[in-house]
């Protein structure tokens, strides 16, 4: 079980270890400090993967930490099934860990197979099961050909690593259990795989059309609205597009090393980006005829968007923005904020790869105190401040912190209810900043109490 | 008839683990640090669940056992932990709470606690207040209990608060069920009836929104001075039957008597706490209290046309089940029909309901019967949709809602502020009916 973890965190497409020595490896790694840590496990990471996939059932087998405090908690949005919005854990008692709960677990799958009849179930490992060895990609075949469903076991202990890790077990167990596994009734012309969309707040829904008026078919969503079914279809697609979510290239990867489908890494944040990777996935497809009709289609978005966007630049123009955020999103974002006239005074390193802060550098010409690396509510509040920004862009987390100093402030993570992609989602992120930044609540709070001013 | 159930999992889990009862309970400590000794897996999720409930910062830490540390069991994470939490943050009081995880380890905490004191002798002020809590026992309200006793055990002193009085004090045993406006009724009320009342924990001064800047540590909640000299009170008001055991402490230890209310909700039980509190202090009523008694009664009255013939079911921990099913069935003659709780302790035994479950939200879903609609937390939204059934939020978590913590459940206040919630329900009900052919 261990040596399996160590040969993930090792394999090629791993962020952290691609292109560096061992000592660096060692170092880019590491332990996270205890007293002194934010962020999920790796079970909280494989899950934000798979849980997208509605019509198939996730049972996560440990005690009631895990998944009590979790579940329905997810942005994700979907059409295929409510089977994500189910919390089905085997909530293991002292009992079990002393006895062993592999039994407990195989009828578990039992039991949710028979009731709730999903397409498949995935079966997630936690701290306690896996420290007792519980062996759950066994109990996963056993199960499987009993109830002649998949069953497909994510071995994603917490204390394995990071969310990031986690994502990419996920990634694995799609690879590994599912891909491959089913055929599709028929593969379209210009037919792609989108990794790494879980559509939060319904951003696929934005993408989706983009690539219905292209004539680009999305064959296997990863995950966002997806089937089960579509997952284990998706080596028949002609190209892999990733988008935000490193994490994940690793399924990318190994759909090319398997079954030979060339991917590229794209975003569909702002306008230019989306007309990039648009243009990039044509390359790929080896399509040059949709390459001009891509041309002339983002060419007519941008004039289209830019009309709707009027009521908004003014207040937008020039104001300065904080972007707090993890990953691909804290360059990504960046270009949205340009393209809306406003000045970003620093962005977040936060989670980010090599390759994303060199995206972030590229934004800022090589300044490189643009970057702003990890740090807690307070560092942030004081760059706030420091630099008379008028806006935090960041997760949930930091909402809070924002309203305690009175700041205004935009969700651009997990938990938010508006999506921000493509054309529609730039002129919904324009509306939000607008409404927060020109809110009259600030004035009221901003104003002394009768005897602050005597 | 408890029943329980039989099935090899859980659906739909309506239990928190011990981790989330503890971590609260410290959340309500002036200048306190959670310290979650375990994978930072179980704090990220336990923040991001408390931080959506109350809509406020949550200051927890972890300490981030990882892969070898698991495997070997060292106590180097705890240590450092520890120590680091002290040097950047420097917190009075750190509640070290433990998770499944280091328990299957067989981690002693205490025997690491007294380690690490002898390291440090330097960091010898800062109280550490360590409680275990392994999510594979016990539910949130047991690691709630559990915290408020491991405080009153471990930071009381006996000398402390010796000095001359003017007024009563009195400690105020505030269970999990409470919420920020029902601590401040009853602050007020104490107040107002001479007394110097002391809550532990106070939750409504640190996650009730009154702390208008930036803060990496609790503020404003339960003082430690104010713990350390719980043991000279003159008297402890357990709200809950969890707290019991909590009261038992400072009677044990420092001889403090108490008085338990399993619950106060309803305009009986608040009766019965009216009742202590003039024999206890010989003073007159207040004023407000008469009138909001006169209005409690006033609006059961305005709503009673649309209890009747109603039924509902319920799913919570054990205390807040308790409070809502007697004061609904027993004074709003609203018929019970499925009670589900998470675990085997309280006295909601004694409720007259047709099912009392110790289980999930599936079993809920199961056992709804013909229920006019349901109290439970934000989770049970989805069996509401599909059951096309009003909910009506409390418990844990209450989220996508504003202002949840500031509705009162107790007192005369809470007894009015149900009997229109309640009563609007039922009301919409009957109307909705009326129209149907
Ligand atoms: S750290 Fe381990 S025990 Fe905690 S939530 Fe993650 S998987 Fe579960």
């Amino acid at each position: 079980m261990r040596l399996k973890l160590q040969t993930l965190v090792n394999e090629p497409g791993c962020d952290h270890n691609q292109s560096k020595t061992d000592k660096q490896k060692k170092e880019a790694c590491k332990k996270p400090t205890p007293g002194a840590t934010a962020g999920g496990c790796a079970f909280d990471g494989a899950q934000i993967v798979l849980l997208p996939v509605a019509d198939a059932a996730h049972l996560i087998h440990g005690p009631i930490t895990c998944c009590g405090h979790s579940y329905n908690n997810r942005g994700t949005r979907t059409t295929v099934g409510d089977l994500h919005d189910y919390g089905f854990t085997t909530d293991i008692s002292e009992m079990d860990i002393i006895m062993g709960s592999e039994k407990k677990l195989k009828e578990s799958i039992k039991y949710i197979t028979e009731k709730y009849r999903p397409k498949a179930v995935f079966v997630y490992s936690t701290c306690v099961t896996a420290m007792i060895g519980e062996d759950i990609a066994q109990v996963c075949k056993d199960v499987s050909s009993e109830v002649r469903l998949p069953v497909i076991p994510v071995d994603s202990p917490g204390f394995a690593g990071s969310k990031n890790l986690g994502n990419k077990f996920a990634g694995n167990s799609i690879v590994e259990y599912v891909v491959g596994t089913k055929e599709p009734e028929a593969v379209p012309e210009n037919s792609i795989n989108l990794i790494g969309e879980y559509n939060i707040a319904g951003e696929l829904w934005q993408i989706e059309p983009i690539l219905k008026d292209l004539g680009i078919n999305l064959l296997s969503k990863m995950t966002g609205n997806a089937t089960y079914d579509e997952l284990a279809y998706a080596n028949k697609a002609q190209v892999s597009v990733v988008i935000c979510s490193r994490a994940l290239i690793s399924i990318a990867r190994q759909l090319k090393d398997k079954y030979e489908i060339p991917y590229l890494e794209g975003s569909f944040y702002s306008m230019k980006q989306t007309k990039q990777t648009l243009l990039k996935i044509a390359e790929l497809l080896k399509n040059d005829e949709l390459k001009s009709k891509i041309e002339k289609y983002c060419a007519e978005k941008e004039e289209a968007t830019y009309a709707e966007l009027e009521p908004y630049l003014p207040v937008l123009k020039g104001k300065k923005v904080l972007v707090y955020t993890g990953g691909v999103k804290s360059w990504s974002v960046l270009h949205q904020l340009e393209e809306l006239g406003m000045e970003v005074i620093k962005s977040s390193t936060r989670k980010s790869t090599e390759e994303d802060i060199d995206r972030i550098l590229d934004h800022f010409e090589g300044d490189q105190s643009a970057l702003m690396p990890k740090g807690d509510g307070r560092t942030i509040l004081n760059l706030i401040k420091e630099h008379n920004a008028h806006l935090l862009l960041a997760g949930g987390r930091n909402m809070y912190n924002a309203m305690k100093e009175q700041i205004p402030f935009l969700d651009v993570n997990q938990e938010r209810h508006f999506a921000f992609a493509g054309y529609e989602g730039m002129v919904e992120l324009a509306r939000h900043m607008a409404y927060t930044l020109t809110s009259p609540v600030f004035d009221v709070a901003h104003s002394k109490a009768p005897w602050e001013v005597m | 008839m408890v029943r329980v159930i039989e099935k090899p999992l859980s659906v739909n889990p309506l239990k928190k683990s011990q981790v989330m009862g503890a971590v609260t309970v410290f959340l309500g400590i002036d200048s306190c640090m959670p310290l979650v000794h375990g994978s930072q897996g179980c704090m990220a999720f336990t923040k991001n669940f408390l931080t959506q409930h109350y809509r406020e910062v949550t200051p927890m830490q972890s300490t981030a056992v990882f892969d070898i540390a698991t495997i070997l069991g060292d106590d180097s994470n705890l240590q450092d932990g520890l120590k680091n939490v002290i040097d950047k943050l420097k917190p009075k009081v750190i509640g070290l709470v433990t998770t499944g995880m280091t328990e299957t380890r067989g981690d002693d905490i205490k025997a690491v606690l007294s380690r690490f004191r002898e390291k440090y002798p330097d960091y010898a002020d800062t109280v550490i207040v360590p409680v275990s809590t392994p999510d594979f026992a016990g539910d949130a309200e047991t690691g709630y209990a559990e915290a408020v006793a491991q405080i009153l055990t471990v930071a009381v002193k006996p000398e402390a608060g010796k000095e001359y009085k003017d007024k009563k004090c009195i400690n105020i045993l505030a269970g999990m069920h409470l919420n920020a406006a029902d601590i401040d009724w009853l602050k007020r009320l104490f107040a107002d009836f001479g007394l110097d009342a002391f809550v532990l924990p106070d939750l409504a001064s640190t996650m009730g929104g009154q702390v208008t800047r930036f803060y990496s540590l609790p503020e404003e909640g339960a003082r430690l001075s104010d713990i350390e000299s719980a043991g000279c009170a003159d008297f402890s008001i357990a709200v809950g039957a969890s707290m019991e055991k909590a009261a038992d402490v400072l009677l044990e230890n420092h001889s403090v008597p108490y008085k338990k209310f399993d619950t106060l909700m309803g305009v009986k039980a608040t009766d019965e706490l009216l009742s202590w509190l003039i024999d206890y202090t010989g003073k007159p009523v207040p004023e407000w209290v008469k009138i909001e008694r006169k209005r409690a009664v006033d609006a059961m009255l305005d709503a009673h046309f649309s209890f009747g013939g109603k039924t509902c079911s319920i799913a919570g921990e054990p205390d807040l089940l308790y409070g809502f099913g007697k004061f609904l069935s027993e004074e709003f003659g609203i018929k019970l029909e499925c009670l589900v709780t998470t675990a085997k302790t309280g006295h909601f035994e004694t409720l007259k309901a047709d099912n009392i479950i110790f289980g999930d939200l599936g079993d809920l879903e199961e056992n709804i019967g013909k229920s006019d609609f349901i109290i439970a937390n934000t989770n049970a939204e989805h069996i509401c949709k599909r059951k096309k059934l009003p909910l009506y939020k409390a418990g844990y978590p209450v989220k996508e809602t504003l202002g949840h913590f500031h509705r009162n459940f107790i007192g005369y206040r809470g007894a009015m502020q149900l009997a229109f919630d309640i009563g609007n329900i039922c009301l919409e009900k009957d109307i909705e009916k009326s129209h149907k052919i």
